[in-house]
């Protein structure tokens, strides 16, 4: 019996109560007769809602492209990018009801201008913005890869104060879902004014594009911030990207404050190769890792120890176990494709290998043979019978 | 909005793994039928359009974890029925399927959530680390730990 098996017999007993249903379809003819006493005001506030949509029809105006200077320091780092440390709040809570955090550490670098201009030439373009209520939301700039990974910087500007701001000091953003959670450093979690990035036809529900959004700089009138991100799977970039600006905890004005961005040039990527068929696809900007066709991981690998090597002896260390360091900006992974987007500026050219440490669990088969990841459960849900879990320990040396 | 008709299926197919999510974190019976109901009204009132069984699941899982956790932090906590006379009328199939889950229980919470969804929803490390808002490498040093401990408290039951 696998260990999934055993679990699954040890939990299996648990139940939700008889009567769940019920209690649910009472608390919903609860919440019918509350709402039908308050439906009279609702109309007034359609109204309005519709003259908002309106006028905004008619706002969204577009952005000469201009110097990009500003731009690579709040997507690379400025003069003052260095090693900071943070305490990062757990999903987990201990009996009082406090949530725990750990530390994690970041190690950024200033940008360096030249190169920036040099390796990105092309691959930026202008924003746009769009304004309505009285708040103005902005996408400045915009950078892509060709490997699946971008940037972006936005502001959200409202002179008589920005709606349900409930963030002024996060350091360090986690996008789920609809929701973004900003972490400050003392541990507090509040929602962070983000936009929320769609290919063109998903809507407003669609996933294809992950993101975390850090901070410039917050008042109470404006907001400036910086969204990486990355695609899932073997996606690549279409023409245009669909922002959706949620500015209140309900979002119910998403589709009043969306922009199309029309997308640049991505940056090329240089093609890396590992032992066994592993290949990494690097840019300026990020790094995209490829298990062989046919590997018995999918999903299920990680690396503790991740590191590019630079021709002048130097290397940038991308994640490491301990201490817990996390310099890059999003990671994400789909059918077994790991993309990451670095939080420093890298010149491919310098580039001499990419080196990674980690491990990487499958089964086998009755045979002690490895099962590709997507032959261990033909139908999607019971593993195929007679497998035996194991865990690979991974050495990789990517290099071109 | 879901139909009725979809939302009652829907609501029958994963009420149970709401619940087992929200006990494993919670550890009560009575509040974990609270987390499953405030759910399950929340997708009912829902305008999202789900693109998949899959994705509706997932969503799910999310606002589960985020209702464990208010609750956790709620000074209205209830008190219900002892554990142990609940966890006693559990109808396990053998001896050691109920020394497994006492083990299981008996890890610290932020353990229990990831067997859960690792063991036995059978996500990957990546997605339980999405869908718990962790570090992939966190899951996994956490499914590690947990291994350890459950070999542990198993092997020590063994020896008593």
């Amino acid at each position: 019996m696998t260990e999934r098996e055993r679990v699954r017999r040890a939990l299996e007993p648990l139940h939700a109560s008889d009567h769940t249903l019920e209690e649910v379809y009472a608390m919903i003819d609860r919440d019918k007769a509350v709402k039908h006493l308050k439906r009279t005001g609702r109309n007034t506030v359609r109204t309005v809602a519709v003259v908002a949509a309106m006028i905004l029809a008619l706002s969204v105006t577009a952005y000469a492209v201009g110097e990009y200077t500003g731009f690579f320091e709040a997507v690379f780092g400025g003069e003052d990018a260095g090693r900071q440390t943070y305490d990062l709040a757990l999903d987990s809570w201990d009996e009082n009801g406090s949530q725990k955090t750990m530390q994690i550490v970041t190690e950024g670098e200033p940008v360096d201008q030249e190169t920036a201009q040099r390796v990105l030439d092309g691959s930026v373009a202008g924003g746009a913005s769009v304004t309505a209520g009285g708040v103005t939301c902005a996408v400045e700039n915009i950078v892509l890869a060709d490997n699946g990974v971008g940037a972006l910087t936005y502001t959200v500007e409202a002179p008589d104060g920005l709606p349900d701001m409930t963030v002024t000091d996060p350091v360090w953003g986690y996008f789920y879902w609809d929701d973004a959670y900003a972490v400050s450093a003392d541990g507090k979690i509040g929602l962070l004014n983000a936009p929320i990035l769609r290919l063109p036809g998903e809507g407003r529900f669609g996933g294809m594009v992950d993101e975390r959004t850090a901070l410039v700089s917050a008042t109470e009138t404006k907001i400036e911030a910086t969204v990486y991100m990355a695609l899932f799977g073997d996606e690549s970039w279409p023409d245009a990207l669909d922002v959706y600006f949620f500015l209140d905890e309900k979002q119910n004005k998403a589709e009043a404050y969306k922009l199309t961005l029309t997308l640049p040039e991505p940056a090329q990527t240089t093609v890396l190769t590992a032992e066994d068929g592993w290949t990494a696809r690097l840019s300026p900007m990020g790094l995209v890792i490829e298990p062989p066709a046919g590997n018995p991981y999918g999903n299920d690998y990680s690396f503790e120890d991740l590191v590019v090597h630079l021709a002048d002896g130097s290397e940038y260390v991308v994640e490491r176990a301990e201490p817990y360091t996390v310099n890059d900006r999003v990671g994400t992974i789909h059918e077994g494709v790991q993309r990451l987007v670095f939080n420093r500026l890298v010149d491919p050219a310098q580039v001499t290998s990419v080196t990674a440490l980690g491990s990487g669990q499958g089964y086998r088969d009755e045979n002690g043979q490895p099962v590709p990841w997507d032959q261990v459960s033909p139908d999607g849900n019971a593993l195929r019978p007679g497998l035996t879990e194991f865990e690979d320990a991974l050495d990789l040396t990517f290099t071109q | 909005m879901l139909s009725k008709e979809r939302f009652t299926a829907a609501a029958q197919k994963y009420m149970d793994m709401i619940f087992r999510l929200a006990f494993s974190y919670l550890k009560s019976r009575e509040d974990a039928d609270d987390v499953t109901q405030n759910v399950l009204v929340a997708l009912y009132r829902t305008d999202k359009d789900f693109e998949s069984a899959e994705h509706m699941k997932a969503w799910l899982i999310r606002v589960t974890v985020n209702e464990c956790k208010k609750m956790l932090r709620s000074p209205w906590r209830r008190r219900g029925e002892p554990l142990e006379d609940y966890e006693n009328a559990l109808g396990f199939q053998a001896p050691e399927d109920r020394e497994l889950y006492d083990a299981i229980m008996a890890l610290d919470a932020k353990y229990r959530a990831v067997i859960v969804l690792y063991y036995y929803e059978g996500y990957s490390i990546r997605e339980t680390a999405q869908l718990l808002g962790v570090p992939p490498a966190t899951v996994g040093t956490r499914l590690a730990r947990a291994r350890q401990q459950l070999k542990f408290t198993l092997t020590e039951a063994d020896r008593l």
